[in-house]
């Protein structure tokens, strides 16, 4: 039996939504993964995994293949414009779940667990942990204020006694060094 | 509920949504046939019962619509940080050639198209940059907000109580809300903040602003030297700004920068014979040399609002 490539799956996805089926079935588990580690949020891993397939098929006629690999780039492409979305406004966009008339599917706490444990979240946990030990007191406590309690950098920096500026250098600094551990 | 049984629940949804996007598809499809038949048979009527005095109708496109704007935000995506980075290649450029071409902007698909027929990475590319810088100042003309951020004057350094004259001639910075005419990179990205401007009477010039990346806030800054000599430099990661310790300053032939914290009052600057002292704003002071400084060693000297010596940099 010959195995459709991803490239063809995308191509026939233009006229097959079964074509589409399958290239879901292919890569959900993977892009779950992928996007639970980054969010460490199953629920939001689940709706952005949703608006991740969503916009690709919606946007599927866009899709030139260049080679073997180019659908699954293209896929993943989708996924790190719909995770740099959620992690600039913190909320996870429905705009290609709507056009499908799709609705979030809640992530029930046994499935979650289940889903943390097959991302290794625990292990990621455990290194974010360790590399924020590393980060200097004055990147922790921005992180700290800004990230955990929400304030605003005005306030922020009033706390930290120092430039607004300096307060937003220091908690993207921190971060940078965060997203260092979980890219390893 | 499993993982399983979670991502059948979506396989679901999907695959039902997907099945009635397709109807849609095809429905509009016949709408479109249909609309280009009739629209067939109003031309020709049209053509054959023309008055004597037919009206001209000029096609103007409206710049500013959203569509034009989603494009211009498209090739702003390509360049924001991404996790890991991304290689931007031909079907990218050849997706915006689409897409411009799907908006009411002749100019704009234009230039999106010069862009993707520029990108030919085996051959160097030629024209490709040129291409960019083009069809950004497009977005930038036809108003796409995240190419044309809102200006804000630099915060000034606290005051002194000491005469300034007597330390050196004064070269002030004053605020602006106009980048200079050398600006060749105005601050571009998603969500961007409020930039500030600041320009001395001899040409020094400092831009700097903040915005909304995937990892958090982002700062950037850009220095210029006078004028003539048109000098660019990216204050980039090691802006004074991330920590309160002064970096080794910098010279751009003509001028020289230093970022300095909060404290710092003013600087003053010597080399060859020339004594300078400014107000730094927003942390930054940007003495300009009356000649190019060419290897001259510079002496800067950071001092408070009482005039008591705080850091010396360069030659001290």
């Amino acid at each position: 039996m010959i195995v459709p490539s991803d490239e063809d799956l995308l191509a026939s996805a233009s006229r097959d939504v079964d074509a589409f089926g399958v290239l879901y079935t292919r890569y959900v588990k993977e892009l779950l993964g992928f996007l639970v580690r980054r969010t460490a949020d199953s629920q939001a891993a689940a709706d952005l995994v949703a608006e991740t397939f969503a916009a690709a098929f919606v946007a599927r006629r866009k899709f030139h293949p260049q080679g073997p690999g180019s659908a699954r780039a293209w896929l993943y492409g989708i996924a790190r414009r719909v995770l740099g979305h959620y992690l600039r406004r913190q909320s996870v966009s429905d705009r290609y779940r709507r056009k499908l008339g799709m609705t979030s599917v809640l992530v029930e706490s046994d499935a979650a667990r289940m889903v943390e444990e097959q991302a290794d979240l625990a292990s990621i946990r455990d290194a974010l942990r360790g590399a924020m030990t590393t980060l200097p007191d004055s990147q922790l406590d921005a992180i700290r204020l800004r990230v955990i309690e929400e304030m605003p950098y005005r306030d922020v920096a009033q706390r930290l006694g120092c430039s607004e500026g300096a307060a937003r250098v220091r908690v993207a600094r921190g971060l940078a060094r965060l997203a260092e551990v979980i890219e390893q | 509920m499993s993982v399983d049984q979670l991502t059948e629940e979506i396989r679901t949804q999907l695959v039902a949504g997907a099945q009635r996007r397709m109807r849609r598809e095809r429905q509009r499809v016949w709408v479109g046939v249909l609309a280009a038949g009739i629209a067939v048979i109003v031309g020709v009527s049209v053509l054959v019962f023309r008055p004597d005095n037919p009206t001209r109708v000029d096609t103007v496109s409206t710049p500013g619509s959203q569509r034009a704007f989603a494009v211009c935000d498209e090739v702003l995506a390509f360049d924001s940080p991404r996790t890991p980075q991304t290689p931007i290649g031909r079907s990218e450029w050849e997706g915006v050639a689409r897409d411009a071409a799907a908006t009411d902007d002749a100019t704009l698909a234009e230039l999106a198209a010069k862009v993707r027929d520029a990108y030919a990475p085996e051959k160097g590319s030629p024209g490709f940059t040129e291409a960019r810088i083009a069809l950004a100042q497009r977005c930038r003309d036809i108003g796409a907000p995240n190419y044309n951020p809102r200006y804000v004057p630099f915060v000034p350094s606290p005051a002194p109580t000491v005469d300034l004259d007597t330390y050196g001639e004064p070269q002030p910075f004053a605020f602006t809300n106009k980048p200079p005419k050398v600006t060749t990179r105005p601050p571009a990205g998603f969500d961007l903040e409020e930039v500030a401007l600041g320009v001395t009477p001899q040409g020094g010039y400092v831009m700097y602003w903040t915005y909304d990346g995937p990892l958090g806030p982002t700062t950037s800054c850009l220095d210029y030297g006078a004028p003539a000599v048109g000098g660019m430099q990216d204050c980039g990661s090691e802006d004074i700004r991330q920590g309160e310790s002064p970096l080794p300053f910098r010279t751009i032939d003509r001028a020289t920068i230093l970022h300095v914290p909060a404290g710092t009052s003013f600087v003053v600057m010597e080399s060859a014979g020339e004594r300078y002292v400014q107000r730094p704003a927003s942390q930054t002071a940007i003495i300009v040399w009356k000649t190019p400084r060419n290897q001259t060693p510079v002496t800067a000297r950071e001092y408070d609002a009482n005039g008591t010596e705080l850091r010396c940099h360069g030659a001290c």
